[in-house]
């Protein structure tokens, strides 16, 4: 700033200093007036000094108090301060070192279970270890007991190896001895070519027999031939053969021979079944035909003594008569025995089986038999019966028999009782016939059954011996059996049975 | 009239039935051959038309049956209208079928004819 001022500069200068006097005296005046004003206001300012001077007052007393305080307060803070600062630090350092223990807590968590974990394999590898350890020693015991046995086997062996070395020392003397008989045999063997010539004549003996035997035979010559060959140069052992041949060959014709016996006898008994299965047919055939063909001539003999006796009556005397009448019942006799005979005959010839009710079958026969019962008073029993497939006509004939046997067969004075029975055992009927009559001696139990075999004489009981001996076949036919039983003072039963039969 | 090779039974046969009735007229022949002869030319000896025959089966030639066969193709005028019966000893059930099955003969009779078997035969087939 240039302190050059100019003459202007200073008119104007004074004017507005004039100005500025004038505002200036009213503004002193202003200022007069408030000065006045601040007067007052001093004046009271000053009351409110005064008080607040002993308010100060007051305060400063109050505020000395309270520095002591404060400086108390600091001082306690102070310490209070350091305290924190220290427990802070202290704290920090407890967190620290809490932070590290819970680190390390967790580690040492996870390394126990790991540590537990490995207990346990521990456990499980020592248990582990304790079995094999016990199978080990099981082992190491074996092996002792092997290595015991072994090192008494390698005694074994080392007897045995001296033995045999014994036994070769034995053996090369042995040998010399072989030696020395294989030159005897050398000798021996000149002397049994002639032997041999011998075996050839009895060879061609053989070959006499071997013609007989055919093929056997030859080969065994062809064998022998060979053998004898051999036989001059292997010279005992030779004759031991020869020996054995022969008694081979003696041997083989006799099991030859007892072949073709064999087989003869086989035959033979084929044969004979054969045979006689054609001898039972025929002798069959043979004994129907022949009781036929018996009937007829007998009947022309019966007719013309019943002529001779109607024509000659008159002129013939006593005795004519007498033999006449021991001529007609001898022919009755001889008629009946043919008739029966082709009723034996006969059996067999059915082949048809008929499925009968057995009730109906013996009321039939009793029907046939009434006159009989009736006349003889004979009590009847008959129980329940089946029904089966039987020949019927054949079978009604068997309960015909016994009935009439039983009948035929009473004791005196005592009222005849048939009892007749059956009953199922397994698969087949048995059926019973049972009496109160004069029994069988247990002796002829067997030979009742044969053809023409009487216990009595005609005169005793009437009969023809052949009853029996048709139920016997007829019950055979059925594939059944019939027997007796009885006791001369309870009677007699008839048992037989008859299988299930299929049509 | 009585059919059958056996002389001897033809003579007893013949005796019941003469006795029997003393009017009886009995013919017997003893080959079927015979029989049909005396059919064919019953007048030459003045015989009658049998009423009754009775007729075997097993006999050598000609049989029972084959007397059958030929008495059943006879011309009607030579055929008496007689009734045939076998009689024979045969008691095969077999016969019995066949001759039934025949339907020739009437009856079929076991040997030997009896008086009461006559009886029977002209009671059942000859009573008017």
């Amino acid at each position: 700033m240039s302190i050059i001022i100019t003459k202007e500069e200073v008119a104007f200068q004074n004017e507005e200093k004039e100005k500025r006097a004038a505002e200036l005296s009213v503004a002193n005046k202003q200022l007069a007036f408030q000065n006045k004003e601040k007067e007052k206001r001093a004046a009271e300012l000053s009351i409110a000094n005064k008080e607040l001077a002993f308010q100060n007052n007051q305060k400063e007393k109050r505020a000395e108090e309270l520095v002591v305080a404060n400086k108390e307060l600091a001082y306690q803070n102070e310490v209070k301060e350091k305290r924190a600062a220290e427990l802070i630090i202290a704290n920090e350092e407890l967190a620290f070192q809490n932070a590290e223990k819970e680190k390390r807590a967790a580690e040492l968590s996870v390394a126990n279970i790991e540590l537990a974990y490995q207990n346990e394999e521990k456990e499980n590898r020592a248990a582990e270890l304790i079995i094999a350890n016990k199978e080990l020693a099981f082992q190491n015991e074996e092996k002792e007991k092997r290595a015991a046995e072994l090192s008494i086997a390698n005694k074994e062996l080392a007897y045995q190896n001296k033995e045999k070395e014994k036994r070769a020392a034995e053996l090369i003397i042995a040998n010399k001895e072989l030696a020395f008989q294989n030159e005897e045999k050398e000798k021996r063997a000149t002397e049994l070519i002639i032997a041999n010539k011998e075996l050839a004549y009895q060879n061609e003996v053989k070959e006499k027999r071997a013609a007989e035997l055919i093929i056997a035979n030859e080969e065994l010559a062809f064998q022998n031939h060979e053998k004898e060959k051999r036989a001059a140069e292997l010279s005992i052992a030779n004759i031991e053969l020869a020996y054995q041949n022969e008694e081979k060959e003696n041997r083989a014709a006799e099991l030859i021979i007892a072949n073709k016996e064999l087989v003869f006898q086989n035959e033979e008994k084929e044969k004979r079944a054969t045979e006689l299965v054609i001898a039972n047919k025929e002798l069959e055939q043979f004994s129907y035909i022949a009781s036929h063909d018996l009937q007829e001539p007998l009947r022309t003999v019966s007719n013309y003594m019943k002529v001779f006796e109607e024509d000659y009556t008159d002129v013939l005397d006593n005795n004519a008569h007498k033999y006449l009448h021991s001529v007609n019942s001898a022919i009755k006799r001889m008629s009946l025995l043919v008739k029966s005979l082709l009723d034996f005959s006969r059996l067999g010839h059915n082949t048809n089986l008929a499925f009968v009710d057995c009730k109906n079958l013996i009321d039939v026969v009793l029907l046939d038999l009434e006159t009989m019962i009736e006349k003889s008073n004979t009590l009847i029993e008959v129980s329940e019966m089946p029904q089966l497939n039987v020949y019927e006509i054949e079978i009604r004939q068997v309960f015909q028999n016994l009935i009439t046997n039983a009948i035929k067969f009473r004791k005196e004075n005592t009222r005849p009782h048939i009892k007749i029975h059956s009953e199922k055992i397994n698969d087949e009927w048995k059926f019973s016939v049972n009496d109160n009559g004069i029994g069988i001696n247990p002796v002829y139990f067997e030979r009742i059954f044969d053809i023409f075999q009487r216990l009595h004489t005609n005169e005793q009981y009437e009969g023809n011996g052949i009853g029996l001996s048709n139920c016997k076949k007829i019950i055979q036919a059925h594939q059944g059996t019939i027997w007796v039983e009885s006791d001369p003072e309870r009677g007699t039963t008839f048992y037989f049975t008859i299988p299930n039969l299929t049509t | 009239m009585l059919v059958d090779d056996n002389a001897d039974d033809n003579f007893f046969h013949g005796r019941i039935i003469e006795k029997s009735d003393p009017a009886y007229v009995v013919v017997a022949e003893q080959t079927g051959k015979d029989a049909l002869e005396y059919l064919k030319s019953e007048k030459k000896n003045n015989a009658l038309h049998p009423d009754l025959i009775f007729l075997d089966i097993n006999m050598p030639g000609m049989n029972g049956w084959e007397f059958l066969e030929a008495y059943d193709k006879l011309e009607e005028k030579y055929k008496s209208r007689a009734i045939v019966i076998m009689l024979t000893t045969s008691e095969n059930p077999d016969d019995r079928t066949k001759a039934r099955a025949m339907n020739i003969a009437s009856d079929f009779k076991t040997k030997p004819l009896t008086q009461e078997m006559l009886e029977e035969i002209v009671r059942k087939y000859f009573t008017e």
